[in-house]
């Protein structure tokens, strides 16, 4: 309790408390003011004394005239590996969660669905389903196009037909030729499909190439001896879209059949613009008309027979076309078809130069 | 809508609107008794008689020229899409329904058809650019030499009425050859009265009606289109009427005739133009077919259709006025009506519109008009049909 500020005192003590010296403290009187010296000047003390110190002025107010504490470097070495690991475990968790979200995006069966259930999905048996086709391409959209010479496997996938028929999914691996394969970052990318209308899965199982014993394509369509000519039956057709990433597929034939089931795609979602990007040459003005005259277009290549030589490609196709007109008898229309396709390489990137159908 | 619908509407039209001919006299003996003379003393009874015969034969042979003139064109072509090789996908044959008269060079395609019923009403009122309604036709009539008008007259007029209701069907037999058939019901009717107008005294001389009703002349066509460019083409074809009409009663002309022709279109995007150029040999006279027609697609299930037809009959005659001293009494002129020898030019134009109201079914309709005075001429001549094609 506070004494009144009229005690003759000093210090608020009711009477002055009388400590007898030590022996020791009568030959060394500066040391019960050790502390307060700078630690540099400190005198050295050879050996400590031992001695009762009497109730004193707390250390505290004293030290703001001692120096800071100087951190050992052992302390140093412990402490900020930690902090580095936990930053980086922080920052590993926030990529993590933003890639996720970023994954959590359109999927086959609803708005949502994580990438392991995406990568679940990809690993399902296929199913039949003719309102889907697989997609994949090798040309790369605008998005990527500025890459320097990446060999990128587009894969495309489009929402089901009982879904909005506005968005698609593209997920883009891109690696380098004479490099092993950079993950791009980020590694998905959303773009918008003009005019979806059905379905569009991705193929994910390569699909068996097995050789011809002679060409069905006559060899003067070809300015070289072809080198291979493979018979690559359609893929077939997938009821879900799937954005999971597909395997690189290197060889020509491979990179025509993605052509060429873009080809089915914009076709089939009646999409001339979509039909420009791999065939470049095409009146896109006549294409469009003629899609703006029907309701639905379904185009299924069974088979399609693929000759690649030094200068280009050429493409038999066979299957059958569906259609629905806008004017006139809504019976959906069957038609059995053989295309021809002439491709060219530009750019390291395939394309259709000529269409006949037949 | 299965095909069986509109064959039923069209087999239950066509058996209502035929009815048997009138019996008695035919129309073509009520028109000759309305046109001879009855009151007026010309001395040349046998003269009356000869003129009388070439009016109603010139008459007759308009009154069939008319009745010649149907829309029987098929639209099947517009509900027809065709692979376009180079672009790999089907497109329209044409965003058109074509014109009515004059025929388009596209056809319609292997194993596709149509069946059209065409309904066309006409009230004429003027033949050779005279009244046939208001009783200022004159068929016989005296003068005194060197005075303008006649102080007896017999005048004529004439209450004529067609209704065609015609069958019209079309099948592609192969991709570019389309044959057809047409066949028309007529109703006609007919009614008339002979007023002899004495020094201002008008007396009812004659009168007379008639009516009948049946098939007309039987119409088979072909076309092949030797060249397409999607809407565009030339295309020949040819045409056989055969008389299947009664022609006692004006229904049919009583002669064959065939009709070789040559077609050419030309369409845009919306606008198209066809040229329909024909030559009849045979039947009521030699006749020189022309038609021009632009059609503008409104929507791509509607199509405005405006036409010019032309026909120029080598020898259909005219109708004149023949003026020759009466045998008996001097200064006296007797003036009768009746046919010269010459070509009649008849132009008509036409607009209209041909709309697809569901599937494959068309409702077309159009109004026509004469534009020249030449022939049998009603003010409007209206149309309406509907269209059903089909596939198999």
């Amino acid at each position: 309790m506070d004494k009144p500020d009229a005690s003759p005192w000093p210090h608020g003590s009711e009477a002055p408390v009388v400590i007898a010296l030590t022996d020791d403290e009568r030959l060394h009187p500066m040391d019960a003011f050790a502390d307060e010296w700078p630690q540099a000047e400190r005198p050295q003390q050879e050996e400590s004394t031992v001695y009762e110190r009497v109730p004193a002025t707390p250390p505290a107010t004293r030290d703001v005239r001692t120096a800071p504490p100087v951190q050992p470097e052992i302390w140093r070495s412990q402490v900020w590996p930690v902090r580095r690991w936990a930053v980086v475990l922080a920052a590993s968790v926030v990529v993590y969660t933003a890639t996720t979200l970023v994954l959590m995006r359109i999927t086959p069966r609803g708005p949502i669905a994580t990438a392991n259930e995406r990568s679940a999905q990809s690993k399902q048996a296929v199913p039949l389903m003719p309102e889907a086709v697989a997609v994949s391409a090798m040309p790369r959209p605008a998005a990527v196009a500025a890459a320097p010479e990446p060999a990128a496997v587009v894969a495309i996938a489009t929402s089901t037909a009982e879904e909005p028929k506005t968005r698609a999914v593209v997920a883009i691996r891109e690696s380098r030729r004479d490099a092993p394969p950079v993950r791009s970052d980020p590694p998905v990318q959303r773009v918008s499909v003009s005019r979806p209308r059905t379905a569009e899965p991705l193929p994910i199982a390569e699909a068996p190439v097995a050789p011809l014993p002679a060409s069905p394509l006559p060899p003067a369509a070809l300015a070289a001896e072809p080198r291979r000519v493979v018979d690559v039956p359609a893929s077939p057709p997938r009821p879900e879209a799937i954005a999971a990433p597909v395997p690189r597929r290197s060889s020509p034939e491979a990179a025509i059949q993605t052509v060429l089931t873009r080809y089915q795609t914009a076709y089939r979602n009646l999409d001339a613009v979509a039909a420009r990007a791999v065939w470049p040459s095409v009146d896109t003005k006549a294409l469009g008309k003629a899609f703006d005259r029907l309701e639905r277009q379904d185009v299924t290549f069974d088979s399609c027979a693929i000759a690649v030589s030094d200068i280009g490609a050429v493409a038999s196709c066979e299957g059958f076309a569906r259609y629905v007109p806008r004017v006139g008898n809504k019976a959906p229309h069957d038609d059995r078809r053989q295309w021809d396709f002439t491709l060219s390489r530009v750019d390291d990137i395939w394309q259709i130069d000529t269409v006949s159908a037949r | 809508m299965s095909i069986r619908t509109p064959v039923v509407v069209i087999a239950f039209a066509v058996v209502a609107s035929a009815a048997p001919a009138a019996a008695q006299q035919t129309v073509s003996e009520v028109l000759s008794f309305l046109l001879t003379n009855r009151s007026i003393p010309t001395g040349d009874f046998v003269q009356d008689a000869r003129a009388a015969a070439a009016t109603r034969d010139t008459i007759s042979t308009f009154l069939l020229v008319e009745l010649g003139t149907l829309p029987v064109t098929s639209s099947a072509s517009a509900f027809t899409y065709r692979l376009d090789r180079n672009l790999g996908t089907v497109v329209r044959s044409s965003d058109s329904f074509g014109p009515f008269l004059a025929e388009r060079s596209l056809t319609s395609g292997l194993l596709r058809g149509s069946l059209a019923l065409t309904y066309q009403a006409a009230s004429f009122d003027t033949v050779d650019g005279r009244s046939l309604t208001d009783g200022t036709l004159v068929a016989t009539a005296s003068r005194l030499r060197g005075v303008a008008q006649p102080f007896d007259v017999e005048a004529l007029s004439l209450d004529l009425d067609t209704k065609t209701m015609t069958l019209v069907g079309n099948l592609g037999v192969a991709d570019r050859f389309d044959i057809g058939v047409a066949l028309p019901f007529v109703s006609l009717s007919l009614n008339g009265r002979r007023v002899d107008t004495y020094r201002g005294t008008a007396l009812v001389q004659a009168t007379g009606s008639a009516s009948a009703s049946g098939p007309g002349d039987l119409l088979i066509r072909g076309k092949y289109n030797v060249l397409r460019r999607t809407g565009s083409g030339l295309a020949v074809g040819g045409e056989a009427r055969l008389p299947t009409g009664d022609a006692q009663n004006l229904l049919g002309t009583g002669e064959a005739s065939i009709k070789p022709r040559v077609i050419a279109s030309v369409e845009r995007d919306r606008v198209a133009l066809h040229g329909d150029f024909g030559y009849t040999m045979g039947g009521l006279a030699d006749e020189l077919d022309y038609g021009g027609a632009i059609t503008v697609t409104g929507t791509p299930r509607l199509t405005l259709v405006g036409e010019i037809a032309g026909r120029r009959l080598s020898s259909a005659g005219r109708l004149t006025e023949t003026t020759e001293p009466h045998p008996a009494l001097v200064g006296v002129d007797t003036i009768r009506l009746t046919s010269i020898e010459g070509a009649t030019e008849r132009l008509v134009g036409l607009v209209g519109f041909k709309w697809n109201i569901a599937g494959t079914l068309l409702l077309s309709a159009n109004v026509m008009r004469p534009l020249t005075s030449a022939g049998l001429n009603a003010r409007w001549m209206s149309t309406i049909a509907f269209d059903y094609s089909f596939e198999p």
